[in-house]
């Protein structure tokens, strides 16, 4: 037993000189680190928000770190979000699983003299110094349903798919859609409100779920970017392609294959390249200490609206894909 | 019993010496891992971990296992917060957030233990139950607005150290009590190494282990008030990646997950070790999915010397 337990610390010690002769020292870049944290890390949309922000962090002379938590769940985002506060960063811009739960996390960094964006996804307004806006919340959500409508109609039954039950933008947008449909659209009748969790297969066996229970089903919202893409392969599956309307947000790439095979005339969302790229520019003017102002033209996103009141930074209106314009994009 | 007298378990010094190494080495590279404010913040989540995994140490040495854990954490958060919901003074929020949590676990306690059902599917539904009636009675939301008084918890120190990391190591000192000098402890041990013989030497093994499932739950509510003081909300899904931290802290520490052994210190060892690793990752710039990669390392690594050093070789029971 001796002679093991020698050459178990023998190989460990070993183990250990090897990490150690491949490394130097971090650099210390609090004054210029700008910290990115995405609701969770490794899917399309939130990669590309990640290149577009590298990109101008990088040209304005900003250190760019991004990293978040690989599922999405406020807890463990807070989590990320507390590790990194010991890091003492310049900026640091979260997309929010939740407004409440981040909400202390995010008001403690700004105590540290920290300067706090939320992008994407907002927080409790106090929590943090403004928020980086794709578009409005009731624009969006009453295009999307437009967007539905139009394919449907205006009549039939419809069901949505939604990223998680608890994601508070993904419920704001739900919240214009049932309005809009209810205030424009009475002949449509909303059946099922399901969540996918942002996840395709999860979405996937909802949709066929969904297919089975409702046989007069003529359209679906997925309401996550991993929604309609698990809707249209459940849809062209059963053999239902074009028989079954699909409206909702996701991106391009995902949704290429299915708008080629015309299952999917239309898909709704913004650039969140620019968006992460627009992110990084707000990043950059905190560090300068100026403010933003309406109507003032950043580079590579254009003009942006700025509503100081509620300290609120909007990027511009929702971008619609179609056979058209499909092959212009890639994210 | 016999694996308690044993002092064969050399697995947490393993897990201490590769914590060493590593928090050297993350010492070296990144100038923020030794300051105060990182391990203020790291003491945090890591003592909201360490209580579930207290409780899951006693679930595990009875030879049980709690998939419900997450779920309990989440039910008492949402009780707590219908309780501030309806402006309730801070204890009583409190003590509805704690009651939540034992009846919870009660409710395991009383099919597993009086009924006699298979512990991994008790609680494999009511995980699922109790989610299911938390995401109903949050509607899915969050609940906000909870007084200064709760989320006292979150902001208090005492000589620099969070309050919370002070309430865990008093709740570990009490387990380690009761496991090794109440009769009780004694009996969930010997539960765990041998169930029938520990019925016919007439050890009262449905309450014992109605004990195990409630204190479990207790300490699951104890962690929902401190989670919801920490993100000043509470929600269904707070409590979601405790399960499994919890064993694998207890795994960590070299418990076999059979059952029939349990060490309090080797407990809080395995949970403290997941929580730095993971945080000294993050301060070293290393990608989310790599860090998930490399603390799984450890615990195979941990595991392997174990079982290499002799600790976890023996079978028991």
């Amino acid at each position: 037993m001796s002679s093991h337990r020698a050459r178990a610390l023998a190989s460990l010690a070993f183990a250990a000189l090897l990490i150690a002769a491949g490394c130097s020292r971090l650099p210390r870049n609090s004054k210029t680190l700008f910290v990115m944290v995405p609701k969770l890390v490794g899917i399309p949309y939130f990669n590309s928000a990640r290149d577009g922000a590298s990109e101008e962090a990088g040209r304005l002379g900003l250190h760019f770190f991004y990293t978040g938590p690989t599922a999405a769940d406020a807890s463990l985002q807070v989590d990320v979000i507390a590790g990194l506060l010991a890091r003492h960063p310049a900026v640091l811009a979260v997309s929010c699983d939740d407004a409440n739960a981040l909400a202390p996390v995010l008001r403690r960094a700004r105590r540290y003299g920290i300067s706090v964006l939320t992008w994407d996804a907002d927080a409790q307004p106090d929590a943090r110094d403004w928020f980086v806006s794709q578009v409005e919340d009731e624009t969006l959500g009453r295009h999307v349903m437009d967007v539905l409508a139009e394919q449907l109609g205006g009549r039939g039954q419809y069901a949505i798919i939604t990223g998680s039950l608890t994601a508070s933008n993904l419920n704001a947008w739900l919240f214009w859609m049932k309005k809009q449909q209810q205030e424009k659209y009475p002949e449509m009748q909303l059946v099922a409100v399901v969540p996918g969790n942002d996840d395709q297969q999860q979405s996937f066996v909802q949709a066929q779920s969904l297919l089975q229970a409702y046989p007069n089903l003529r359209g679906f919202i997925g309401n996550s970017s991993a929604a309609p893409p698990a809707i249209a392969r459940a849809i062209e599956q059963a053999g239902l392609s074009g028989q079954i309307a699909i409206a909702g947000l996701s991106t391009p790439n995902l949704m290429r294959h299915y708008i080629e095979s015309k299952t999917v005339k239309t898909i709704t969302l913004w650039d969140p390249g620019k968006l992460g790229r627009l992110t990084a520019a707000v990043g950059a003017m905190m560090l300068r200490h100026e403010t933003p102002r309406d109507g003032m033209d950043v580079s590579g996103v254009g003009r942006i609206r700025v509503l100081p009141e509620t300290r609120k930074i909007v990027m511009g209106s929702p971008l619609d894909f179609t056979l058209e314009n499909i092959g212009q994009y890639w994210f | 019993m016999m694996a308690l007298r044993r002092s064969g378990n050399l697995q947490p010094g393993v897990v201490i010496l590769l914590v060493l190494f590593f928090c050297v080495y993350s010492g070296y590279r990144s100038g923020d891992f030794w300051s105060a404010l990182n391990w203020q913040l790291l003491a945090q989540p890591l003592a909201e971990a360490g209580l579930v995994s207290i409780g899951m140490m006693f679930v595990i040495a009875c030879g049980g296992i709690d998939l419900s854990v997450g779920s309990i954490v989440g039910a008492a958060a949402v009780t707590a917060g219908i309780a501030a919901h309806h402006h309730l003074p801070v204890p009583a929020i409190e003590a509805a957030a704690l009651a939540a949590g034992t009846l919870c676990g009660a409710f395991n306690g009383l099919l597993i233990g009086v009924f006699r059902l298979s512990s991994i599917l008790v609680t494999l539904g009511s995980m699922i139950l109790l989610s299911g009636i938390a995401l109903a009675l949050s509607d899915g939301g969050s609940f906000a607005g909870f007084p200064d008084g709760l989320l006292w918890w979150n902001d208090a120190t005492l000589l620099g150290i969070p309050v919370e990391f002070l309430l865990f190591l008093a709740g570990a000192a009490v387990a380690a009590v009761l496991l090794r000098y109440s009769l009780w402890g004694h009996y969930v041990v010997a539960i765990g190494s041998n169930r029938i013989a520990a019925r016919y030497s007439g050890y009262p093994v449905a309450l014992t282990l109605f004990g195990v499932y409630t204190l479990q739950g207790l300490l699951c509510g104890m962690t929902g008030i401190l989670l919801v003081a920490r993100l000043a909300s509470a929600r269904a899904d707070m409590g979601q990646g405790l399960m499994l931290m919890a064993i694998a802290a207890v795994v960590l520490g070299g418990a076999p997950i059979k059952g029939g052994s349990a060490s309090v210190i080797a407990t809080v060892v395995g949970v403290a070790a997941f929580y730095i690793v993971q945080d000294g990752l993050l301060l070293l710039d290393v990608p989310p999915f790599v860090q998930h990669a490399l603390t799984s390392v450890l615990l195979l690594v941990a595991v392997a010397a174990g079982i290499l050093l002799g600790a976890n070789r023996e079978e028991r029971g």
